[in-house]
């Protein structure tokens, strides 16, 4: 209800050789974060990289149950995704494993996502990804982030020509 | 390119004006890309290893991608709790 909001800070860490971790805190009770996760709806929202459509195919929401989604352009590119959900426990805790469709096939990751109330009706979710070694890790890193690259640079254009034009 | 170059040097081989080189030197080195050192009259430039150290460069770009999502999370979020309320 604030009207002079401003962008919570998303933090990256990682905790050992094999792990990645994801911070960010919400305006919103853990039900209705929980609830953007949950919905396949929704979660295809926010959840494809900014230049990417997203496309969940299956989403069955439950311990056990799988997930499938792509993540596409135009221009043919498609990025395939799978796991199942291992744990489930609204509204403090998702575990799921995680694959990147890769020719040849690497070992999935374990993604545990954590809900946790603050006060004031406010969440902090901590995200930790989990891999088999540091180079699966890293490469996920990397290999997922080809838009990253491409809004990256998009983002040095941006600056540039707000640089140019406020210089000039 | 390898060790640092004047702006003239650099400038020369682009056909850009002196004051347009600078100006996209100075973005850079914002940008933490290139850093520059004046010697006498001479500005020279380098590029700045520590701005493309590698694992850096992907964490922090998979961290702005996470940003962006999150971002979009958060309009989401926002739209459902006017949605919930009822005015």
């Amino acid at each position: 209800m604030s009207e002079n909001k401003t962008t919570n800070e998303t933090k990256v860490s990682t905790p050992s050789d094999t792990e990645v971790r994801i911070e960010r805190e919400f305006e919103a009770p853990r039900e209705l974060v929980w609830e953007c996760f949950s919905d396949p709806e929704l979660l295809a929202q926010w959840l494809g990289p900014r230049y990417l459509k997203m496309k969940v195919e299956e989403y069955d929401f439950r311990p056990g149950g799988k997930w499938r989604y792509t993540h596409f352009d135009d221009e043919g590119n498609e990025y395939f995704f799978f796991g199942e959900f291992l744990e489930l426990e609204k509204p403090d805790l998702m575990v799921q494993t995680f694959n990147f469709v890769m020719d040849p096939p690497i070992p999935p990751a374990i993604d545990r996502l954590d809900l946790i109330e603050l006060e004031g009706g406010r969440t902090r979710l901590v995200t930790t990804s989990t891999f088999e070694s540091k180079e699966l890790r890293d490469g996920m890193i990397q290999s997922g982030m080809e838009t990253g690259v491409r809004e990256g640079n998009e983002r040095l254009d941006e600056l540039l020509a707000r640089k140019l034009s406020g210089d000039s | 390119m390898e060790g640092s170059a004047t702006i003239s040097e650099l400038a020369e081989p682009t056909g850009m004006s002196l004051t347009g080189l600078k100006k996209h030197v100075k973005v850079l080195e914002e940008a933490r890309l290139v850093t520059t050192e004046k010697r006498g009259r001479t500005r020279h430039c380098q590029l700045d290893e520590a701005g493309f150290d590698e694992a850096g460069f992907w964490l922090e770009e998979f961290r702005r991608n996470w940003a962006d999502r999150f971002g979009r999370l958060d309009e989401i979020i926002e739209r459902k709790k006017r949605e919930g309320k009822t005015t």
